[in-house]
């Protein structure tokens, strides 16, 4: 068949996708980078409300989880299922609607942030007239991804599909019922819980945010681009299949574990204990699942540069997905709830595997959208160490920091008072926000890089859409096709 | 007597390789360079915390007897020297999947070359000041994981490809094993092994 003649992916709206995660990636991490500074040199937020510590955080994460992650989740998962079904998008200005709505969502959301709009619920700050802005467009997103599921030529669900299938469902059941909420003014609003009902809820969002976010959805991504760049089917698709399952069952009971000692029953406490515990069984079974498909093909991580980053993501998503259950353990969070080793370990996840993983996404991707060759190989390398510099080095200081507070906080004189105050801890714990900062600057620096990058890689070239191929009489495994 | 490990350290691993072979047994390795290369960050951490305390957090440092700082300096030696030889173990364990060498000397050689910048960086011990040592330790872990990479291709006998994923496994499983043994720590802390804390 003539190229010219077939029919073509909707290939434009994933490279718009694309470059829009990454300049949120920028906005994110610099406010992130920002409000590290700002916990060293308290004097920086120069006395304006919108650049106070409360406001530049949740600009920080709402930037990076909805703007950076959620974008590149939708981008990718338009891209991936479009292959995987060798059909082009359901609906195709529905998801265009998706994809630039969600930008002037989030940008809207920022802003309301930066002016002191704020629900009181941490990753759920946004308040009620953007909830339901996000909760429309998810729908839409559904609708976009469900429907090509739909009309697939494929039989087969592929495994991705299944995870970012999660990640649309749960992330839409989350997000309606934590924002369910009595407004009050366009700008404030009540939330329909009170009391330990609303903690318990709210934490049910959280963690599950996590969990088929910044797990779920990446580990689609993971799941399509893994087995393309290593150009091998995944090791075990059975493995991956039982894994998404114990993981969509073990997740949704793990909340409370951010309520241990809290008054909430204790029961509710041990269950979410052991849930998480054993959530690292289907943890590490796709880190295994994953870590076999790539030694299965090492020849690659010559020729493809971006596998690095995914090789690099798992070892950090592996250390994470570790560490979470672990800390879940109450008397291990005796020590270390309400301490910075918390913020380590949400980082080791969020740039050693999030961040990470999505980079490795985009070095594969834009070279390919736009049919041509990455500008400098060389970039990518320096971009590759700044990555491992920057995050060890966030991790480690956290890590320090963390266990300097869990011991001065509980460390009693001979009288059973506390020893310390909380003055004199956080003045101790300068020496571990610098290293901060600096951790963050060489992260932050590696993602410049990498947009130099990509913008010398494609400056003025316009997206090469992929053309869908023709019917297959039997296709085993999408993934490699 | 040749250091196998300062020799990979600072020249290029190929020039690890010109050694002679009967130095990079494992025998030869242990006996040679990891007893005594496995005491000096303790060495260094005694006589730090001695003459200036020992500085986690709190304005005032925190001054030890000496036999409680060498019941601490002990356990130290016997988690690095246990630690690098598990991980050794562990290392050869993976060869298999990575197609490296099964020769369990030419890991221990591994290990300990790429632990080798980072007992030289505890010098840093002698003062254990939080900021003096993270200047030191930062770059030198960068050293360390450098050399990891760069040497386990040529000693293990593998491509670069599959050295890369081996070294990668490495990290991860030091990474893992680092915040199990903070998190062990903690268990035992709570049940009253340890500190003193109000938990």
């Amino acid at each position: 068949m003539n190229l010219l003649d077939s029919k073509r992916y909707s290939d434009r709206l994933v490279s718009y996708a694309v470059i829009c995660s990454l300049l949120w990636a920028i906005v994110g991490m610099v406010a992130g980078v920002y409000v590290a500074l700002e916990l060293v040199l308290p004097a920086i937020d120069f006395g304006q409300p919108w650049l106070s510590y409360g406001r530049l955080r949740t600009l920080h994460t709402n930037g990076v989880i909805f703007g950076f992650g959620v974008t590149a989740l939708m981008g990718t998962a338009f891209y991936s299922v479009q292959r995987t079904c060798h059909v082009e998008l359901f609906c195709p200005r529905l998801a265009w609607f998706c994809i630039v709505a969600w930008q002037i969502t989030v940008l809207i959301g920022g802003i309301s942030l930066l002016a002191g709009w704020n629900a009181g619920k941490e990753y759920a700050e946004l308040e009620w007239p953007i909830d339901i802005a996000i909760a429309v467009i998810w729908v839409c997103f559904g609708v976009v991804f469900f429907g090509t599921i739909t009309k697939r030529k494929i039989k087969p669900i592929y495994v991705s599909n299944w995870f970012y299938g999660a990640l649309i469902i749960v992330i839409a059941m989350l997000h309606i019922v934590n924002s369910l909420a009595i407004p009050v003014t366009v700008a404030k609003s009540y939330s329909l819980f009170a009391g330990a009902q609303d903690a318990v809820v709210q934490w049910w969002y959280g963690h599950n945010a996590v969990g088929f976010l910044l797990t779920g959805g990446f580990l689609g991504m993971l799941y399509y681009f893994l087995p393309k760049q290593a150009d091998r089917p995944i090791w075990s698709y059975r493995l991956s299949i039982v894994a998404f399952w114990a993981f969509t069952y073990s997740y949704i009971w793990a909340g409370p574990h951010h309520l241990h000692y809290n008054a909430i029953p204790d029961w509710v406490q041990t269950l979410g204990m052991v849930m998480s515990i054993i959530l690292l069984a289907p943890s590490w079974a796709t880190m295994v699942n994953a870590v076999m498909t790539v030694s299965g093909a090492p020849q690659k991580l010559k020729t493809d540069h971006s596998l690095k980053f995914i090789v690099l993501a798992l070892a950090f998503y592996g250390l994470a997905t570790f560490e979470g259950p672990m800390m879940a353990i109450k008397s291990v969070n005796a020590v270390s709830h309400f301490t910075d080793w918390t913020i380590g370990h949400v980082h080791s996840g969020a740039l050693g595997w999030n961040a990470l993983v999505t980079f490795g996404t985009f070095y594969f991707l834009v070279p390919r959208l736009f049919n041509t060759q990455l500008y400098s190989k060389r970039l990518a390398d320096i971009h590759f160490w700044l990555a491992i510099a920057g995050t060890m080095l966030y991790v480690l200081a956290m890590w320090g920091a963390g266990i300097s507070q869990g011991l001065l906080w509980l460390t009693l004189g001979d009288l059973g008072e506390l020893s310390y105050g909380f003055r004199e801890i956080m003045a101790s714990m300068q020496p571990y926000y610098v290293l901060r900062v600096i951790a963050g600057l060489v992260f932050l620096s590696g993602t410049l890089i990498m947009a130099y990058n990509f913008f010398r890689t494609i400056a003025g070239r316009q997206t090469v859409a992929g053309s869908i191929p023709p019917p297959a009489p039997a296709i085993k495994d999408p993934a490699t096709t | 007597m040749p250091l196998v490990s300062i020799n990979a350290v600072l020249r290029r691993p190929s020039a690890l390789l010109r050694l002679p072979e009967e130095t990079r047994t494992f025998v030869a390795i242990l006996k040679r360079e990891l007893w005594w290369f496995s005491l000096i960050p303790p060495v260094f951490l005694f006589v730090g915390t001695y003459f200036f305390g020992w500085r986690i957090g709190a304005e005032e440092p925190i001054h030890f007897e000496w036999y409680v700082l060498l019941s601490i300096c002990a356990f130290y030696y016997v988690l690095l020297f246990g630690g690098l030889l598990i991980l050794s173990l562990l290392s050869r364990w993976m060869a298999p999947t990575y197609a490296t060498t099964e020769d369990l000397g030419s890991h221990l050689t591994l290990i300990v070359t790429s632990a080798a910048p980072l007992f030289l960086g505890s010098i840093a011990h002698l003062y254990p000041n939080i900021i003096v040592n993270s200047l030191v330790f930062v770059p030198v872990l960068l050293w360390s994981l450098r050399v990891l990479y760069r040497t386990l291709p040529e000693l293990l006998q593998t491509d670069p490809q599959r050295g890369m994923l081996h070294a990668s496994s490495l990290v991860g499983i030091v990474m893992v094993a680092g915040v199990s043994l903070i998190g062990m720590s903690v268990v035992l802390w709570t049940v009253g092994l340890g500190p003193t804390i109000g938990v």
